[in-house]
Formats: structure tokens, sequence, C-alpha cells
């Protein structure tokens, strides 16, 4: 890589999230509001805004910074790739610092489904995708791996289920998730099913909410003052292999370039990691994950779970915010507002949801399930301080 | 391709789709692989240029693709697009044919009966509806014997 100057976060905000009534600039602005705040820096410090908006419609960035008065101060650019696009927002505003254009730039994901979406209804891979045309939607897509997997394996569709337990129970005593708290295995099982073997419980829910994320040099943390600066320690975008012929969709080959892209970066291998938040967008995903991103060995993601490995007092935490199954997964918001609650977990803000000791945070979001593509994108991050 | 199915007749039943499936009037359907002459790669559906972008070749011969081939993985769906409704549960998987191809498609059966590794052939049948409401007809698979 070329000359690149180190990057860090100097203010995180987001919304909480459920099925909300602002639609999705309103709750861009406040995410936005609530990162300056956070950062103690004047809106007139940052130099350019990018923003991840998935379904909203267009030029959804300028709509945000419109009624904040900002319009006209600074360039603002729309990122999109379904639900990578928050994280990509923040992946350009890293560039836009790292490069040295700008001492000061803020990502933003933010998106309301709920508002724009018609009820019962599924995303499905994009407009005149063959595989939209016969009906696939991604959790469908996400219930064959499922299905592959437990045949591969041996795993039990109650195994799948711990991820949904653990997830929400990590959620319990963090006030920005919806759907938080105790569920039992016997509830997941018996919800409504959607995909077999992917039962409601087991899949993320319609959820609208935004995150925003300020990054800046290191001459505007020294000014500022910041003992200890959360630092971007990688940031990388990566496009899906595409291929018409036999993929492992127990594996995720987008997930591991980007991984392996990350890990080099940031000179950080996943022994190094203390927590993540994944796409964990269906139970399936979190043990396919484990394995893609090089946590384990391919096979043994299951056992990971259920040994305890991915919880508190195991060895690297997963979704200790709860992941997208405690938050929904707005589609422009989810990889944004993974990283705001990274920051917050190396700042130790996190009470009663806190990962003790935590010094590396890596977050990961695909995007897009286009034919011929395990997903269209992925984003990953390595925070560390 | 969804635009091709616009410009049809909506009021009748449609037909999709020319580049993908051939069900000759004596024969069984198949699917129409295109093998490129540049490098050999065989694609479906078809692509052009060749998505090889060391070869980007325009010149395609259409090969009949195997009308049986493997269920690497399969799923009911109970939620899906708006527009198909009345499909539902719908009944997807992956099949995997001896050409290297592996086909997204509607399975014919019933619910819960199929299996990763059971052999399944081709099969013609309504997919979804049209604009009008018409059903579109095309490629299914069912499981052999």
């Amino acid at each position: 890589m070329g000359n690149l100057r180190d990057v860090y976060i100097i203010g995180v905000g987001e919304t909480t999230f459920g099925m909300l009534d602002d639609d999705y600039h309103i709750l861009g602005q406040k995410a936005v509001r609530a990162a300056i705040k956070d950062a103690g820096i004047s809106w007139r410090d940052i130099q350019s805004a990018f923003v991840g908006n998935g379904t909203n419609g267009i030029t959804t960035g300028q709509r945000i910074f419109r009624d904040l008065g900002m319009c006209g101060k600074l360039p603002i650019i729309n990122v999109e790739s379904a639900c990578s696009s928050g994280a990509m927002a923040v992946h350009s505003a890293y560039i836009r610092v790292a490069t040295g254009i700008d001492e000061i730039s803020i990502g933003v994901g933010s998106e309301n489904a709920s508002l724009h979406r018609e009820s019962g209804s599924a995303p499905a891979p994009g407009q005149g995708d063959i595989e939209a045309f016969f009906g696939a939607v991604m959790v469908a897509k996400y219930a064959l791996r499922a299905h592959r997997y437990i045949y591969e394996t041996g795993t039990k569709p109650e195994d799948l289920a711990l991820v949904t337990v653990k997830n929400r129970r990590h959620a319990t005593n963090n006030p920005y998730a919806w759907r938080k708290g105790k569920i039992t295995v016997e509830e997941i099982l018996s919800s409504r099913m959607i995909a077999t073997p992917l039962t409601l419980e087991q899949c993320c829910a319609m959820t609208d909410g935004a995150g925003a994320v300020i990054v800046a040099s290191e001459d505007v943390v020294k000014k500022l003052g910041l003992p200890k600066p959360v630092k971007i320690a990688a940031s990388a975008v990566v496009s899906g292999p595409f291929d018409v012929g036999f993929k492992d969709e127990t594996a995720d080959d987008v997930t591991t370039l980007g991984a392996k892209k990350a890990y080099k970066e940031s000179g950080i291998g996943p022994e190094d990691i203390d927590m993540v938040e994944c796409h964990d967008a269906f139970t399936i995903c979190e043990p396919l994950y484990y394995e893609a991103m090089g946590f384990c060995k391919k096979g043994e993601g299951m056992r990971m779970l259920l040994e305890g490995e991915t919880t508190h007092g195991g060895r690297v935490v997963w979704s200790p915010r709860g992941g997208m199954l405690s938050y929904g997964h707005p589609m422009g918001a989810s990889g944004a507002v993974q990283i705001v609650e990274n920051v917050r977990q190396l700042r130790r803000q996190c009470t009663g949801y806190q990962v003790e000791g935590a010094k590396t945070a890596m977050s990961h979001v695909t995007g897009g399930g286009v034919q011929g593509t395990q997903h269209a994108a992925c984003t990953t991050h390595i925070l560390s301080v | 391709m969804v635009d091709k199915i616009k410009k049809g007749k909506e009021d009748e039943s449609t037909f999709f789709h020319p580049d993908l499936l051939e069900i000759p009037q004596n024969d069984p359907p198949y699917l129409k692989g295109h093998k490129c002459k540049g490098c050999g790669k065989i694609w479906f559906p078809k692509f052009s240029p060749c998505p090889n972008p060391d070869c980007w070749s325009e010149d395609m011969e259409v090969i009949p693709l195997s009308r049986k081939g493997k269920v690497y993985s399969a799923t009911d769906v109970y939620i899906g697009q708006p527009s198909m409704r009345e499909y539902m549960p719908l009944i997807v998987g992956y099949v995997d044919l001896p050409e290297g191809v592996r086909i997204f498609a509607q399975l014919e059966g019933e619910i819960g009966s199929f299996q990763c590794g059971d052999e399944v052939e081709l099969v013609t049948g309504p997919v979804r509806n049209n604009p009008n409401g018409k059903p579109i007809i095309s490629y299914k698979f069912k499981k052999v014997g």
C-alpha cells in the first residue's frame, strides 16, 4: 500500500433500533448530531460526508444533511452496496483522511425499512437477477446454506438456535438493541417457519436505525487531546468473486477474501481479535463466518459456539451488542452501527455488556446476493486501542 | 431479462425465456448452456461477452445441458416476494449439473421431501405470474423416478 496516514475514530453516534416512525433522513440526522457531540467538534470541522443507504431513494445523503444546514458546506457522496453500504461509507471517509485529502470526515449509515417495505415481504437479490426471478429471497439463500451445513457437519437445528439465544442474551443491557433478553431454544424452534430450517426467531428483523462515525487524522487527535483514541487498523472492501460453477456454500469466499485483506493490512490475525460484530442476519451465519474468517478450522464453527468460545469469558466474543439478531438489520445502517458499537466497546462504555479487556474489535458486513457470487460485496474493519 | 417478459403478451401465459430453455416438439425440454468459443467455459444463463476477463469473447455456442442433476441443497420457503404469494410455500434448491454448472431452481414435489444428493430431472411448469396475473412457464426440477 502507498503512503497512507493513520486514521482514528473521534466520534460515534447511533439511534435506538426498532420499527420507527422517523424516516431515514431524521434517523441519519440524529446519528450525525450524536457523533458530532461525542467528538466534541463543530459541524464546521467536517470536510466531507459519505452516506450509506440501501433502498430509501436517491440523494439520500444530501437529504440527511440538508435539514442540518450543512449542504453547500462540504461534499456529500452517497454509497450503496446493499447491506454493506454503511460500512462502505465509513471506509470511504477513512480513505479520504488516510490519503490526506481531509483531516476530518464522516461516514453515515441510515435506513428506514418499515416505512417503505411491505410487511411480510423479504428482501431479494437485485432486480433482473435470474435467481430472484425464480423466487430467491435472501433468507432462502441462507436457508440453503444452513441445510447444506447441517448435511455436511451433522449440526442440529436446535444448535443453530443457540446463536439467537447467545446474541439476545448479549444484548440484554444494550439500550440501543431492539429484541433482547432471555429466549429459549424451544421458543425459537416453535416460532413461525420462514425457510427450512430457519424459523422467524433465527432471522434478523426488518428494522430501522442509523449510525455515524467521524474519522480524523493523528493531528486532530492530538489537538483534541484524546488519551486513548480508537485507531482504524484495517478498512478493507472487496467485491464477490463470480462463477456459475460449484461453490462451497458452507464457506464464504468474499468473507475470507475480506478477512485476509484486513489481517494483512493491520498485521493483526484472528488469534489477536478480542471481539467481532459479524453479518449475523441469520443464525447459520455465525458458525459459517467463524470458519470463513479463520477463527477455527472448517467444520468446527458449531463446536466453537457450543463450547462457549464466542461469548463472554470465551476466547473471542462474537456479537456483544447482540448482532443483527437483536438489532434487526436496516440495510444501510448495520455496517456503520457495528463500528459505532465496536468503538464504544474499546472505550469501555458498554455498561452491562462490556467485553472485558477488549483491545481489538473486528466488524464484518457483506452486501447483496447477485447470482454467481456468494455476496456482491464485503466490508471488514479492525479497530484497536 | 425481466424487461423482456414485460414486453411480451401480458394477457397470456408467458414463456421464459428462449435463451435459457428449449422445449423441442417431440423430445424432453433442456436448458441451454452457452459454451464460450474463446476459452471453452460453459455458462448458464447466457452472458455476452464471456465474463472471463481474459477472454471477453462474444462468440458463444449453444450446447444442451444434461436434463438430470443432483440437489446440492434445498429449502421450503414460506416468505417471499409479494408477487409470488400464491406460489408459497415455494420449494427451491441448487441443482448441480454434470457440465459443472449450478442452477438455482424451483423444485416440484412434497414439502420437506428434498435432501442433499437427490437425483432430479428437468421439467417445465408455472414459476410465477406475469404482471397480468397469468402464469409464466419455465424450467423446474423434480425427483427422478
